[in-house]
């Protein structure tokens, strides 16, 4: 028998899908997606990309311009530093300890500070509000100066650094989460289902969790971009990696006493970095528009 | 507003102790002696006896956490065990220099920041709107370190308007004082004062601006993205449809509401600029918290990264508290949903 | 002269779906001081229509009317500004919820001192002051609250809805308007505070010679007072007409159901007994029937009714329908 469609039916999108639909609309918001999602992939294979290693010192070719100027080598796509390392080799590795440990890391307090947030959100009593306006509180001391205790603490050092962003991280993703979390919890709808006598894990996973997702997601994307400056800035000050790792602050904190004789030594890291950031923060906010437009029709 | 007062002092203060047992464990967990962390004063010096006596090293954990407040708000903040200069008044010098900076850059970001703002939400989706928030957003986006390297290339380096570092030039011999620049200048027995003045001017402009310019970019989007949200809502359209005057629905009605919501994201401005003042100031060798801060975890100098440490989180409680109470004061509403809902 | 004129009033809306016809050819004439109800069950358009009047509406709608007049102007033809300009000075509107039309942080006093023309107070400064004041609390006694003081310096959410509703219908009076829209205002109040804020209404209409629309969802709620009645359905014109006539005598079956329904609901209903409804649902607005949009549900309907009937004039009234229940004397 032929499938007739008798009855006119229309798709009920989603809470989810109405939000990607919207995100989805945007050019601006799907290039800086695709963009993120490309560098995210030449980190991934930037070993293999990578023409030389990156402490070697090339004496023949120290301080070297980018091949598009003049006196610049097509050998050196991007030129050479003052030690005579090249450019793009060191700005492509860079991107592991640069974009890569910090997903990395991202990814680790995440789901700590989600379950955490999640677990907190869903249990209510008058103690536990005071107790958490006090959190909140504390939650006002910045990553960047824990980050720096805890620095202070275990000494500098790659682990070190990692471990102590990734610590840092965690209290945001425990707020963005107990709150988003709290608040569906309250709403009629949860009330409603609640009564009904469904689980709370049922609840927490089948109705809470899809219409959280997306702030969930804006916030991996804020983090992501505080974990990047957190360990660019780090580096920069020289406590976070430290010198011949080609992280893209480090690599930014020696280029002031040259920028006279090479330039590009500034501009490429900095641009780099400059343009990850921005990627990351155009998707968060692009998310955050498409959240409010699902909001507001 | 009572209530409202209690309850947040309350909280302030638990958090302020909390800082301090937190600040007193660092000493347990940094490495070395907990003592020497805390007093600054080694264990083969010769008043190290007395000093362990005076800090109840013997005793237990209570006690010596009781004493460990007893110094603390006495003043008694130890000895730097780099160059045994007292940390307390060190601080305080460092903390006025910070807070100098920090004021400033609050000050140009929120006169800046908060009109424009409200000029992109009142052109919403139109050009200009779009040309403001695409600034915002790469404003927002540059890292503080390169743009202070771009900054410093170009207004101090290629046009040399500005110098890059310290507070003044040594050769006025303006000798810190309070910490303050402003001040220590009116403060000395130098004959260009007038100079030494534009000279220090000269030198806070540069730090002030890159510090500015990422909380101003914050403070627009939220200012903005506030703005836009008030103006759908429908008392703003009654407004409207009774007849008022664009101009006074976006002064009267939108503006205010626009920063109650604001105001309930100032945290999020206020570490944004601590964190960014401890880069810019180690940048520009500026004489602050911040430069203080690292360079004693350089230094591994316990006594002032504790003391640095506490310093800022103290800082960033005492903003935030002081903004809460201003919201709650000028916006009954936020008392009322705080108190009186669920 | 009629003092608002409606012809053919059509708003359509863009959705997902595609485009939707939210009132169709919706008539509505008005005269000086007088009350007249819009009566309709939920979804039918009333607010919208209110919403038109005021320009109040989506600028993404389109709004097409045969005539959109008032007091002889042709609001269509205005640019915003304009429109805005005769609005504001001659038209004012209350809603169901009055506190999402009270802004959240400012006081009573300083949302009615707003409203009061600036024509309206002369003199020095203080002088101005003081007048304002005294003209603040004169509204406020009008609208029937007598104590104030503490009114006058709470802010929106510490009034309970009555009295928001009431301060409400101050700032919309403050500037003395033609004509007052007051979409269901009492829905959501226990009944007492109803009746005040309906006997509120028919003397403002009295008194300060305003015409006053009140939108609600049933017949039996409308004022005593009432001249005139319109039926809406589903965006359609139901029928028009002198309020008395149209409940004593209804012509179409919609009206019909719904006066019986009032009826019935306000006396005791036998065990078991079946409610004098309509069968079937509202229609959602993707699904609107062709023709007589009371199609599906309507007692009466036949092959006919898929074409859209046209107006019946019969004395003071109209309505639209193939097989009204009066039988026409002419
Ligand atoms: N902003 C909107 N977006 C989409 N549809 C809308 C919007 N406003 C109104 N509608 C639709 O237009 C139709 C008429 O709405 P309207 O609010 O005028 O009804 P109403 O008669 O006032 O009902 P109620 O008695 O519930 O107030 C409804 O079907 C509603 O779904
Ligand atoms: S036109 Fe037909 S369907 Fe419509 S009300 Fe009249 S009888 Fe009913
Ligand atoms: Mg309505």
């Amino acid at each position: 028998m032929p499938h007739v469609n008798l009855y006119h039916h229309d798709e009920t999108p989603s809470p989810l899908q109405l939000v990607w639909k919207s995100f989805r609309a945007r050019f601006l918001s799907m290039a800086a997606l695709y963009l993120l999602l490309a560098m995210i992939l030449l980190v991934l294979v930037s070993p293999l990309l990578a023409p030389f290693n990156t402490s070697t010192q090339f004496s023949d070719a120290i301080a070297l311009p980018p091949s598009w100027v003049e006196s610049g080598n097509m050998q050196y796509l991007f030129g050479t530093d003052d030690l005579g390392r090249d450019m793009l080799s060191r700005l492509l590795i860079g991107g592991l300890y640069s974009l890569g440990l910090p997903i990395l890391m991202v990814a680790v307090s995440s789901l700590i500070g989600m379950s955490i947030g999640a677990l907190a959100g869903i249990d209510r009593t008058i103690k536990y509000q005071s107790l958490s306006r006090l959190f909140d509180t504390l939650l006002s001391i910045p990553s960047f100066l824990m980050a720096l205790i805890i620095i202070a603490i275990l000494g500098t050092g790659f682990n070190n650094v990692a471990f102590a962003i990734t610590l840092s991280l965690i209290p945001q993703f425990i707020f963005v989460t107990r709150n988003a979390v709290h608040e569906e919890w309250h709403k009629d709808y949860v009330t409603a289902s609640r009564l009904n006598g469904c689980s709370k894990a049922y609840l927490l996973y089948r109705v809470i969790l899809p219409n959280v997702t997306p702030t969930l997601v804006m916030q991996l994307t804020v983090s992501l971009s505080v974990a990047i400056m957190d360990i660019a800035a780090l580096s920069f000050l020289g406590l976070g990696i430290q010198a011949p790792t080609p992280e893209w602050g480090s690599m930014l904190a020696r280029s002031l006493d040259e920028v006279y004789l090479s330039p590009w030594s500034m501009v490429l890291p900095g641009v780099t970095l400059f343009v990850t950031i921005m990627t990351i923060n155009v998707v968060g906010d692009s998310l955050r528009r498409a959240l409010k437009e699902r909001v507001n029709s | 507003m009572t209530r409202y007062l209690a309850g947040r002092l309350s909280v302030f203060i638990i958090a302020v102790f909390l800082l301090t047992v937190f600040s007193f464990s660092l000493n347990y967990f940094f490495p070395g002696d907990p003592i020497t962390n805390m007093s600054g004063v080694r264990s083969f010096q010769s008043s190290y006896p007395l000093i362990m006596e005076m800090r109840g090293g013997k005793e237990n954990i209570a006690t010596q956490y009781m004493h460990y407040l007893h110094h603390l708000f006495t003043g008694n903040w130890g000895q730097s065990l780099s160059n045994g200069t007292p940390v307390f008044d060190d601080g305080i010098q460092h903390f006025v220099a910070s807070m100098e900076l920090i004021i400033l850059a609050l000050l140009v970001a929120v006169t800046l920041g908060l009109p424009l703002g409200v000029f992109a939400a009142s052109r919403f989706r139109q050009g200009s709107d779009k040309a403001v928030v695409s600034l915002a957003m790469v404003g927002y986006s540059v890292p503080v370190f390169w743009l202070a390297q771009l900054m410093i290339l170009l207004f101090a380096i290629k046009l040399g308007w500005f110098p890059i570092t310290g507070q003044i030039n040594p050769l006025y011999g303006v000798e810190p004082q309070t910490g303050s620049i402003f001040i220590d200048v009116f403060l000395s027995n130098s004959e260009y004062k007038a100079a030494a003045l534009q000279d220090a001017i000269n030198h806070i402009v540069l730090p002030v601006m890159i510090l500015a310019i990422m909380p101003m970019m914050l403070l627009l989007r939220l200012m903005r993205n506030a703005t836009q949200e008030m103006l759908q809502k429908p008392f703003i359209k009654a407004a409207r449809a009774r007849g008022l005057s664009e101009w006074r629905v976006l002064v009267k009605h939108a503006i205010p509401n626009a920063l109650q919501a604001v105001l309930q994201q100032t945290t999020l401005l206020f570490s944004l600029m601590l964190t960014n003042s401890i880069v810019v100031e180690s940048i520009f060798n500026w004489p602050g918290m911040g430069n203080w801060l690292i360079r004693s975890i350089f230094e591994r100098d316990y006594p002032i990264i504790q003391s640095a440490v506490l310093m800022f989180a103290f800082v960033i409680l005492f903003f935030n508290l002081l903004v809460e109470l201003y919201h709650g004061w000028r916006f009954p509403i936020v008392r009322h949903e705080q108190y009186a809902t669920r | 002269m009629q003092l608002l004129d409606i012809r053919n009033l059509t708003v359509e809306m863009q959705t997902p779906q595609g485009i939707v016809r939210v009132l169709d050819k919706v008539n509505l004439q008005l005269t000086e001081g007088e009350i007249h109800s819009i009566v309709g069950e939920s979804g039918s358009g009333k607010s919208l229509l209110a919403k038109a009047i005021v320009g109040f509406i989506n600028p993404n709608w389109q709004v097409t009317a045969d005539r959109l007049w008032w007091n002889g102007k042709d609001l269509l033809a205005m640019s915003p500004q304009q429109r805005r300009q005769i609005t504001g000075r001659d038209m004012a509107m209350i809603f169901q919820d009055p506190n999402a039309y009270l802004d959240p942080n400012s006081t009573v006093e300083q949302q009615i001192v707003e409203a009061i023309p600036q024509g309206d107070v002369r003199g020095t400064f203080m002088r101005r002051r003081v007048d304002r004041k005294t003209r603040v609390k004169r509204l406020l006694h009008r609208v029937g609250i007598r104590d104030h003081e503490p009114i006058m310096d709470s802010y929106p959410f510490e009034l309970s809805q009555g009295v928001a509703q009431k301060v409400s219908i101050a700032i919309a009076i403050a500037h003395r308007p033609k004509l007052l829209i007051a979409d269901e205002p009492t829905t959501a109040m226990e009944p007492s505070t109803r009746l005040q804020i309906h006997r509120l209404l028919a003397r403002l209409a009295v008194s300060q010679q305003m015409s006053v629309v009140l939108i609600s969802q049933d017949v039996g709620s409308i004022l005593p007072e009432t001249k005139r009645l319109t039926m809406l359905y589903c965006g359609q014109l139901m029928e028009t007409g002198p309020a008395k006539d149209i409940l004593s005598e209804p012509a179409h079956p919609y009206t019909d159901s719904m006066i019986r329904m009032s009826l019935q609901t306000q006396q005791e209903l036998p065990h078991k007994a079946r409610l004098p409804t309509l069968p079937g649902a509202i229609p959602t607005l993707r699904h609107m029937p062709i023709g007589c949009r009371l199609g599906p549900r309507c007692p009466h309907a036949q092959k006919t009714c898929v074409k859209a009937p046209t107006a019946t004039h019969e004395r003071q009234r109209v309505y639209h329908c193939h097989f009204p229940l009066l039988v026409t004397s002419s």
